[in-house]
């Protein structure tokens, strides 16, 4: 009887290590330090866990690229790998900067590696792998300046480790594009101390929410984390409301309204009626201009942030913001590195979600619209990189740092140099406000001005003329390859090899 | 007999005391710590500003008096702002915390 007890118990304990992971390992019996290097406790984390690390080079979190899997329109047969590491956008544009890519030094921060500063780095080397950036809840860890930060204290940050919080994703997906609640919208530091109010998912059930940790939507095999953006091209599987709220969890079961919200659902998205707002606990950017950059102009702060730099141009914020509403199928148009630029006079479609009222598969999603005002070069039309860390932001010189820029990326440099307008169609898929805060129908119906029915394809307001996607007009809101301002034409694809 | 022990005992404390205090002043030198700004008072003259910030760790607040022309400017245009996570060293001078290291753990 006591052998079967402890059979029992001995299943049991294997079951709850097997089922959650490392979180139910303590560590400290197994590591005993001192560690010198961040190399060093990644090699002592590949005595047991080589296959993890193995795992983890191949995904896209560590190679910043992977293949489109046809998330990008005109890509779909694309053979060729995209990410951060060779795309552009509307912040820092590039991390391609540099005659050796010296930019990934800083960009490179929140490479999850020991330490990419540079055009070559060993990708295939496991023991450059920094576990600690994820996994670490003690410590203080952190990397800067291209080296762990000195108020880490490296066995501490070892022994600690457990599967990754929200606060070890955030510490790279808050901060996108150079500062807290910049580039995402729907994703800042706020989140960390959440109520009910801001995440039910992600806050604490102390404070009233689920106690979500990202993985738990972004489901994860072999440390390959799903989840797609309208910013990149890399495409890792989607997540979708539904994954969860499906069944006996089906939405709005309890509802009065049950049928008219359901009704909703062919054509709207979950997050339109409960995202209300986005940046609701800081102001995000929602303007980069990089053309004031190097200039001696004074900008009063917006929404209580810092709105101009003169390394880095003029930036916009705002809080609290109704999100803009299009179409999306699921699939993006995307700018790609040097995609000629049709008519520099117009805004180039940066990013933008693809889909119209005349695609059952596509729905209504919330949107950030961000402006921005980068370089483009004069002779040969498409959107320049130049080497902005060690380079624009100490020299203040446009010109050195194009040419910088032209000589680690590869991708010309004529020698004159413009400014061009961008436009980026930024998905909200966080900060879900509670069921009491989602829009009613008064919120778009009726009068109101949040969403702009005749941009979207409607002939008008859908309640008030009837119809629906069935009394459809033929203007689509959807920015499709051939009316985004750009000519495809596979730059990196023709001279990548 | 009991007086000398009274006197040793006595003796032994004055000394594990002056070594504490000892021990805290140089400990006290330099410290470190990762805490999030709760609130940033800019002085009226702006050449200081008395930060609070919330050590979530030891659950506890910190004050501090930090007065280097690069902090305080990045307080003056708003790149450093309230709810902002900083690396933070400071000595305790004259009874005050002066910041002696004031750094964000994320951005540019």
């Amino acid at each position: 009887m006591k052998k079967s007890l402890t059979g029992l118990f001995i299943g049991a304990a294997l079951l709850a290590i097997s089922t959650n992971g490392m979180a139910q390992v303590d560590h400290a019996d197994m590591i005993t330090g001192p560690f010198k290097s961040g190399t060093d406790v990644t090699k002592k984390c590949l005595e047991c866990h080589e296959k993890e690390a193995g795992d983890f080079i191949k995904t896209s979190h560590w190679r910043w690229k992977g293949p489109t899997n046809g998330h990008v329109r005109g890509y779909e047969k694309s053979k060729v790998e995209y990410g951060k590491t060779n795309m552009l956008n509307a912040f820092c544009v590039t991390v391609e900067g540099g005659p050796n890519q010296e930019a990934r030094g800083h960009c490179g921060e929140c490479h999850p590696g020991y330490v990419w500063n540079q055009k070559n780095f060993d990708f295939a080397d496991k023991t450059k792998v920094d576990c600690l950036v994820c996994h670490a809840q003690a410590g203080d860890y952190g990397r800067e300046n291209e080296q762990i930060s000195d108020f880490t204290d490296l066995k501490k940050a070892a022994v600690s480790v457990s599967v990754p919080t929200i606060k070890n994703c955030g510490a790279c997906h808050y901060s996108g594009g150079g500062d807290d609640g910049v580039k995402h919208g729907d994703l800042d530091s706020t989140l960390n101390r959440a109520d009910k109010s801001l995440d039910v998912h992600m806050a604490s059930k102390e404070k009233g929410g689920l106690g979500f940790n990202c993985q738990t939507c972004h489901k994860t095999k072999d440390h390959n984390i799903s989840g797609a953006s309208t910013m990149m091209a890399t495409y890792s599987g989607r997540v979708f409301c539904e994954d969860c709220h499906s069944g006996g969890n089906a939405p709005h079961q309890k509802s009065r309204n049950k049928a008219i919200l359901n009704n909703h659902l062919k054509s709207v998205a979950c997050q339109t009626c409960h995202i209300p707002h986005f940046a609701r606990a800081k102001a995000t950017r929602t303007g980069w201009d990089w053309s004031t950059a190097t200039s001696d102009i004074k900008v009063p702060p917006q929404e209580g942030r810092v709105a101009f730099a003169k390394g880095k141009g003029t930036w916009t914020w705002a809080k609290n913001v109704v999100p803009t509403y299009m179409w999306y199928d699921g699939t993006i148009t995307r700018y790609m590195k040097g995609d000629k630029i049709k008519d520099p006079s117009k805004p180039v479609i940066m990013m933008s979600p693809y889909g119209s009222i005349n695609e059952k598969s596509a729905k209504i999603y919330p949107f950030k619209y961000f402006t921005g005002k980068q370089p483009m070069d004069a002779t040969y039309k498409y959107l320049s990189i130049f080497q902005q860390y060690k380079g624009l932001w100490d020299t203040l010189n446009w010109q050195k740092s194009l040419e910088d820029g032209a000589k680690g990326s590869g991708l010309p440099y004529s020698g004159k140099y413009e400014f061009a307008s961008t436009i980026s169609y930024i998905g909200q898929d966080h900060m879900i406000a509670p069921k009491e805060d989602a829009l009613t129908c008064g919120d778009c119906h009726m009068g109101a001005t949040r969403i702009d029915w005749k941009a979207l394809g409607y002939k008008g307001d859908p309640m008030l003329i009837g119809g629906g996607r069935s009394n459809k007009s033929s203007i689509a809101h959807t920015v499709k390859p051939a009316d985004s301002n750009f000519i495809q034409e596979n730059w990196v694809e023709k001279h990548s090899h | 007999m009991k007086k000398a022990v009274s006197a040793v005992i006595v003796i032994a404390i004055m000394a594990l005391g002056l070594f504490s205090m000892t021990k805290v002043a140089s400990a006290g030198d330099e410290i470190k710590v990762v805490a999030v700004i709760q609130t940033i008072e800019l002085a009226k003259d702006g050449n200081s500003a008395t930060v609070v910030l919330k050590d979530d760790k030891a659950d506890k607040s910190i004050t501090v008096l930090v007065d280097d022309e690069l902090t305080l400017a990045k307080f003056k245009d708003h790149r450093i702002v309230e709810g902002d996570e900083i690396r933070l060293k400071y000595e305790v001078k004259d009874g005050k915390n002066h910041s002696t290291y004031f750094r964000k753990t994320a951005g540019c």
